[in-house]
């Protein structure tokens, strides 16, 4: 059926129909249940218990409310704190400190993160070797299996991997959120901050593949300081630790809580500037109803990533930076943002109007067809399937250290000790 | 032969280690013509082969005592000039895309792409990976002459694996954005080169 140009400028995110968010609750629900109960026993039962319900008493507010924040901002900045003790309680428990020897570095048994995919990947197609100290595959977190989670959320999330699922831009996000006002105005710096951005991927990739040696890891991680570091023995290691904690100090906490902007992502990040490279892969995005929006400039100081400017609005969308994290969708006053597919400027599939014309003309059967339809049509819209693929997303990747952190927590409750043993 | 299969062999790693050297300048200074970009990328091989052909020629002039040459701590002077030659060359090109600054400014008019090209080609030239070593440890039994031969033929089954580098399609939509990214990565490339690789030696 053939949309006419005013059924296309429908705005592009309508709140979806009862009773379309309370089957999608159900639905996330059930794989909540399963995904973080899933292999665990005992104390570690107990937290995935916890966060299960966590997760789907979030995104039913999500689907209910037809808007991702603040619930999204709440749960992804919760798994981001969540994954810090599990994986340092892990370090110390393994081998009693977070710092990691040249010995530890050289046996090549570190977690594969996925922000190193960017120096790895030209390395491991060139030569079927890592440039990072890691494994090719092994364990959950070595190569391969990171590389799987990315090649699937390119053709899912894309770039909102950086406001669903990844585990130190929760960190950022939440901090972001905390003041009131921004004391700091940066001003519509997004097209430097874009450019900055990619050309630090373009760093980290070139100089991994010159050198094999993961250039962003060794000198530019600021998430060293939550996770493991070389042990500060040398020069090298102490010059290293002052650029982390710089970079940790002022991109990922002060200039957030500054400017309201998540600074380390927007700048820094090669991943995120990958995810943005790549994001037309994925089916989603955020569009704007350019006929509805009235130019407030709203949606553009609710951005964190600086994605929003009149240019971008009046092209109908956000720039490649967007996050998809939808905190401008709040912010607008005319419900003029949301989120949308790739082939179409509506929010809802065309079917939506094949069941009103359906409906139109009348008859049981074809009355019934339309209502199935509908429920269907509302069950698939972007405002509602995109929130659940991605919370899906971070959920898989979350489960495992923030079911363990809360079962640890628990366990310090009840006996003092944050160990906690066997059956994680 | 024996020197053209050695090259060709070992292409993937010159293809590597040019990377970083070469795609920023042919970002930046590349044009949208295809032409200008392999004229570029011309003028880097020449440099690579000058720099190939001196070390073959003083292997061979060293004869035994090539061995000694190639020990892994001059091994390791020459890769850090090397580094620290190509940073130097990188930083000042992304130095002349920054406004403002009077000697940002300087450089800009000073700017010479073949001789940034050229430069950097024999700054990628005395990286001294494993199969370049090999080559030199056969040079050295082949005389002055033989050794500088015997490099130029490396050098050429080497160089067919850079050839894609001037194949790389131009963005016309956003040249100038590409433009831009590349002389930031430039100066971050050229920064780490010179400064960690080159002077401080950590690698």
């Amino acid at each position: 059926m053939e949309l006419t140009n005013t059924e296309k400028r429908v705005a592009p995110v309508a709140r979806p129909s009862w009773p379309a968010p309370f089957v999608a609750t159900l639905a996330f629900a059930y794989e909540a249940w399963f995904f973080c109960m899933a292999g665990r026993s005992g104390a570690a039962s107990i937290g995935g218990m916890i966060w299960a319900a966590f997760c789907a008493t979030l995104f039913a507010l999500i689907a209910l409310r037809g808007r991702p924040d603040p619930a999204r901002r709440i749960f992804f900045s919760v798994s981001a704190l969540a994954f810090i003790p599990a994986f340092v309680a892990q370090l110390v428990e393994a081998r009693g400190r977070m710092a990691l020897t040249g010995a530890e570095i050289a046996a090549s048994q570190l977690p594969f993160c996925h922000i190193a995919l960017t120096t790895s990947l030209l390395p491991a197609a060139f030569f079927r070797t890592l440039d990072f100290p890691s494994q090719l595959i092994g364990t959950r977190a070595s190569f391969y299996p990171m590389l799987t989670y990315w090649l699937l959320s390119l053709v899912t999330v894309g770039r909102g991997w950086c406001s669903w699922v990844c585990f130190y831009g929760g960190i950022e996000d939440g901090l972001s959120a905390l003041p009131r006002r921004a004391r700091l105005d940066l001003g519509n710096r997004g097209p430097g901050f874009r450019r900055i951005n990619a050309a630090v991927l373009a760093f980290v990739a070139l100089a991994g593949l010159g050198t094999l040696v993961p250039v962003y890891c060794d000198w530019l991680c600021p998430f060293k300081l939550v996770t493991e570091y070389a042990e500060p023995a040398t020069l090298r290691s102490y010059l290293a630790l002052i650029i982390f904690i710089g970079l940790f100090l002022g991109l990922v906490v002060v200039l957030p809580l500054l400017s309201k902007r998540r600074t380390q992502c927007s700048i820094l990040c090669p991943f995120g500037a990958l995810q943005s490279l790549l994001d037309r892969l994925s089916p989603f995005r955020v569009a704007v109803d350019a006929s509805a929006c009235v130019s407030c400039g709203a949606c553009d100081k609710a951005c964190p990533m600086i994605a929003l400017n009149a240019e971008t609005r009046a092209a109908g969308g956000a720039a490649s930076s967007c996050v998809k994290c939808g905190s401008c969708f709040s912010a607008c006053p005319k419900g003029a943002i949301g989120y949308a597919t790739r082939w179409t400027k509506v929010g809802r599939f065309s079917a939506t109007l094949l069941a009103r014309r359906l409906r139109e003309k009348g008859g049981l059967p074809r009355r019934l067809a339309s209502a199935l339809i509908e429920a269907a049509a509302a069950l698939l819209s972007p405002a509602l399937l995109f929130p659940f693929t991605a919370m899906t997303f971070g959920m898989i990747i979350s489960t495992g250290f923030s079911s363990e952190t809360i079962a640890r927590l628990v366990k310090l409750i009840l006996t003092g000790s944050f160990a906690l043993g066997g059956g994680r | 032969m024996d020197a053209l299969l050695l090259g060709l062999s070992s292409g993937a790693i010159c293809l590597a280690s040019c990377a970083p050297f070469l795609i920023p300048v042919l970002a930046v200074e590349g044009g949208s013509r295809r032409q200008r970009r392999f004229a570029l990328l011309g003028i880097f091989l020449i440099g690579r082969l000058l720099a190939y052909a001196a070390v073959g020629a003083l292997a061979g002039y060293l004869g035994a005592l090539a061995a000694g040459f190639l020990d892994p701590t001059l091994d390791r002077a020459l890769l850090r000039a090397g580094w620290a030659i190509g940073g130097i060359v990188l930083l000042l090109g992304g130095l002349s895309g920054v406004k403002g600054p009077a000697f940002c400014s300087r450089v800009a008019a000073g700017e010479r792409p073949t001789l940034s090209a050229f430069v950097l080609g024999v700054a990628a030239g005395l990286n001294l990976c494993p199969p370049f070593v090999a080559a030199a440890g056969r040079a050295a039994a082949l005389g002055m002459g033989g050794g500088a031969l015997y490099f130029a033929l490396f050098f050429l089954g080497t160089s067919i694996w850079t050839l894609p580098f001037g194949l790389v399609p131009r963005l016309k939509k956003r040249a100038a954005e590409a433009k831009a990214v590349a002389r930031i990565a430039m100066l971050l490339l050229g920064a780490y080169f010179f400064l960690i690789l080159g002077v401080l030696g950590w690698n």
